[in-house]
């Protein structure tokens, strides 16, 4: 392979493992909002669970 | 917290500007080395990687000692999330000197003791992941356990830095005696964009790793208070 060649395809190599390392930042941060809300679902039930206890 | 949030995407597209700016420095900017040639290119994301694994590792020990020292889990947690964050790196760090050493030895892999120590070190954190698998229902004793094997694990660390100092190897090194080892100022230039770009994305995706095993952990002991309230 010509060396001017290969130049542009370790361009291109890096660039699509920076495009996969920022996909997969983006993959983490999604499911941590998922997780976030969630945990805040489950804490509104619990605590509608305990006013219902309490009230009965 | 939208505060944090907008400083989180702020530093995310910092990142990806480095990322960009690194890219054409080293493409455009900088010269082929004289030794190396246009190799050097492969050098630099190479050399950033195993600087931010190594700092990642780092971080995971000295997290591993806080946490046995003071057993609060969230110490753990970002022992975990380092050594996660460490371990992807550390891949990078082998495939890049895989494709490297293809085009400088001819051949993609060769029984050198950098090569061996570096590989030793992964399949370590990787044994750290498959303990921790083994340890999930008991959160308590994973910690404690994976805090161990972390300790430990990272004294691999100085090892792979020293082997081709300490045995012959036909690694190239880079510092030696203060200066480095690099033919024009362009080219640290572009190994210092790398570094600092690799180094960012690092700390940001710790952060991220601790903050995603935070939630789960949140999330499974508000599982455990729903059940024993039905």
């Amino acid at each position: 392979m010509p060396e001017s060649v290969a130049l542009w395809f370790l361009f291109f190599a890096y660039s699509a493992v920076f495009v996969i390392l920022f996909l997969f930042v983006g993959h983490t941060h999604r499911r941590t909002a998922e997780l976030e809300e969630e945990i805040r679902r489950l804490r509104d039930v619990l605590s509608e669970n305990r006013e219902e206890k309490r009230s009965s | 917290m939208p505060g944090m949030a907008i400083r989180r995407m702020t530093l995310r597209w910092g990142i990806l500007a480095l990322f960009v700016l690194a890219l054409l420095f080293s493409f455009v900017l900088s010269p082929d080395d004289k030794i190396l040639g246009s190799t050097v290119r492969i050098f630099y994301i190479h050399f950033g990687s195993a600087i931010a694994c190594f700092a990642a590792y780092a971080i995971s020990w000295v997290t591993a000692i806080l946490y046995l020292a003071r057993r609060e889990v969230h110490y753990d947690r970002l022992s975990a999330a380092s050594a996660e964050v460490g371990t992807l790196l550390a891949t990078c760090v082998l495939i890049s000197g895989s494709i490297w050493a293809r085009v400088a030895w001819n051949t993609w892999w060769t029984w050198d003791p950098r090569l061996i120590t570096t590989a030793i070190l992964w399949f370590i954190y990787v044994g750290y992941f498959v303990l921790r698998s083994f340890l999930e229902g008991d959160r308590r004793r994973q910690a404690s356990y994976a805090a161990v094997w972390s300790i430990f694990a990272f004294a691999d660390v100085p090892v792979v830095y020293f082997s081709d100092r300490w045995w012959t190897s036909i690694h190239p090194v880079l510092f030696t005696g203060g200066s480095v080892n690099i033919s024009s100022p362009a080219m640290v230039v572009s190994m210092v964009l790398f570094l600092l770009a690799m180094g960012a994305f690092m700390v940001d995706l710790v952060l991220l790793r601790e903050r995603q095993h935070t939630a789960q952990d949140r999330l499974n002991e508000l599982k455990v208070r729903l059940r024993a309230d039905i």
